[in-house]
């Protein structure tokens, strides 16, 4: 099997649902191609991490029994828990790494090391978002509060910057406001995992 | 009855003295040096702190229920503020007058902030407090993810970090860089040394000259830039915004096609040699307006 190959069938070969000969052929390709090997373990280093996750984190009964109610009215607006954060994150990590590790592999030498770039801050990114998960549970409901409304913002401009980039993968300007995005993301991510520092 | 009522009656008085009680008065004074470092903690209430030209440290105010003042050191370096050992976050009212060049360090949940007068260092840190900073300190670090920040005064090097909070700076002179979330930015001043300015969905207002060969920046998501900039620029401009309209009205400049979401160019005779202010706009979707300030000079 060829790279390619490979990684087109990678998170069916993650997913066991290979057929004998196919999952074979993988087998052999990952004994001799570290580039592809290193790949997997990656995507099934994000998986483990994603699948570690909680699927949801219940409130107290007594919060619950309010909010159940106008949430069945409202349609679900803007109630993000922070499961539904560090998932939300861990998930554009996943899928960005995806789509990392196609771009490196398929694009022009220029679109590549950008992907590259974006690996890094991928990474950082899962980094802090696991220490931030773990200070924020000794951290005072409205400081919770007020960090995850900056973390939406930042969400949402980090979103609408790599959608246009997506779109224009060659565009260089695009290029610089992902990472700024990016950059503020991981800045903001330190700020609130350092905020119980006692200098 | 009459016993009844009496009873209830010394019970009311007795319930209603007894928070006042519980508050505690702090009036201490400790002897320091003239750059002494302080680190001040203070979760909830307000800290305000003032420069005298006494080399000692003064506290005066009220901490309440719950909490204890607490403070300690050397003549060098001491520590002081609210605590509760019960983990809660009591509100002090503290008033701190330190020697004029002291390094401060204020850590601050709710609390606000406010310093007069430090020429030495000063760090302040919050996650609601607004925080209010008069003076002219050598460096200046001023963070608060909600609280507003407003500075008045000639910093030499100044650094604000806020999330929704609103930075307004007016009588800078420095080195300055801002970095919010959602808090709008707005600098007013003859000139700075130089600045960058960086937000995700703020606004951005900049009605500054900037200094010789100083350097602009300005990054934002989809925050407006508004930029007023002396009439006599001598720049160099890098601008663009990608979804964004750019607008610039700066004598002389005549906008070529296709000029109206990115535009390099230079204005005056330096800038054309490659020297001059450099000002770099980056938008993804902000409108951008350059506009000019015929009655300003600076950093020209």
């Amino acid at each position: 099997m060829t790279c390619s190959e490979v990684h087109d069938c990678l998170e069916a070969y993650l997913d066991r649902s290979l057929d004998r000969a196919q999952r074979a052929g993988v087998d052999a390709h990952l004994t001799t191609c570290a580039d592809c090997r290193a790949a997997c373990e990656t995507a099934s280093w994000l998986r483990q991490r994603t699948a570690a996750l909680p699927r949801q984190v219940a409130p107290s009964r007594d919060l619950w029994d309010g909010i159940a109610p106008r949430l069945a009215r409202r349609q679900r607006r803007y109630a993000i828990p922070l499961s539904g954060l560090v998932a939300a994150a861990l998930l554009l990590v996943a899928s960005s790494a995806t789509i990392t590790l196609w771009l490196t592999r398929s694009s022009s030498p220029a679109v590549s090391a950008f992907a590259s770039t974006e690996a890094g801050y991928l990474s950082a990114t899962l980094e802090l978002t696991e220490l931030y998960a773990r200070a924020r549970e000794t951290m005072t409901p409205e400081t919770r509060a007020v960090l995850e409304r900056n973390l939406e913002v930042i969400e949402r401009a980090l979103g609408e910057a790599r959608a246009a980039l997506r779109s224009d993968p060659a565009d260089r300007a695009l290029e610089a406001i992902v990472a700024t995005a990016y950059r503020r993301k991981i800045e903001f991510l330190e700020r609130a995992t350092l905020l119980d520092r006692d200098g | 009855m009459y016993r009844t009522a009496l009873v209830l009656g010394m019970a009311l008085l007795v319930s209603s003295a007894a928070p006042s009680a519980a508050q505690e008065r702090v009036e201490r004074g400790y002897s320091a040096t003239s750059d002494v470092v302080l680190r001040i903690f203070n979760m909830a209430g307000s800290t305000r702190i003032t420069a005298w030209d006494h080399d000692s440290v003064r506290v005066t105010g009220t901490v309440a229920a719950g909490g204890r003042f607490f403070g300690g050191g050397d003549r060098r370096m001491a520590k002081l503020g609210v605590e509760d050992p019960a983990g809660r976050q009591p509100p002090g009212v503290l008033e701190i007058q330190v020697p004029r060049r002291a390094r401060v360090w204020v850590k601050s949940a709710s609390a606000d902030v406010a310093l007069s007068g430090v020429a030495g260092e000063v760090e302040v840190m919050s996650v609601t407090g607004t925080i209010r900073l008069d003076g002219a300190p050598r460096v200046a670090t001023l963070e608060s993810i909600e609280g507003d920040v407003t500075v008045m005064g000639a910093a030499t090097v100044l650094r604000v970090r806020t999330g929704g909070g609103s930075v307004r700076i007016d009588e800078v002179r420095g080195d300055v860089s801002v970095v919010t979330v959602a808090g709008s930015i707005a600098i007013v001043s003859p000139e700075v040394l130089s600045a960058r300015l960086e937000t995700a969905s703020g606004a951005v207002t900049f009605r500054s000259g900037v200094g010789p060969d100083g350097r602009l920046e300005v990054d934002t998501h989809d925050g407006t830039v508004d930029l007023i900039l002396p009439s006599s620029i001598d720049g160099r401009f890098d601008l663009s915004t990608v979804k964004g309209k750019l607008t610039v009205g700066l004598p002389g400049y005549r906008p070529k096609a296709g000029q109206d979401r990115s535009a390099t160019f230079a204005t005056g005779k330096r800038s054309a040699a490659g020297g001059g202010i450099a000002v770099t706009v980056r938008t993804f979707s902000g409108q951008v307006r350059i506009g000019s300030n015929p009655g300003a000079t600076g950093g020209i």
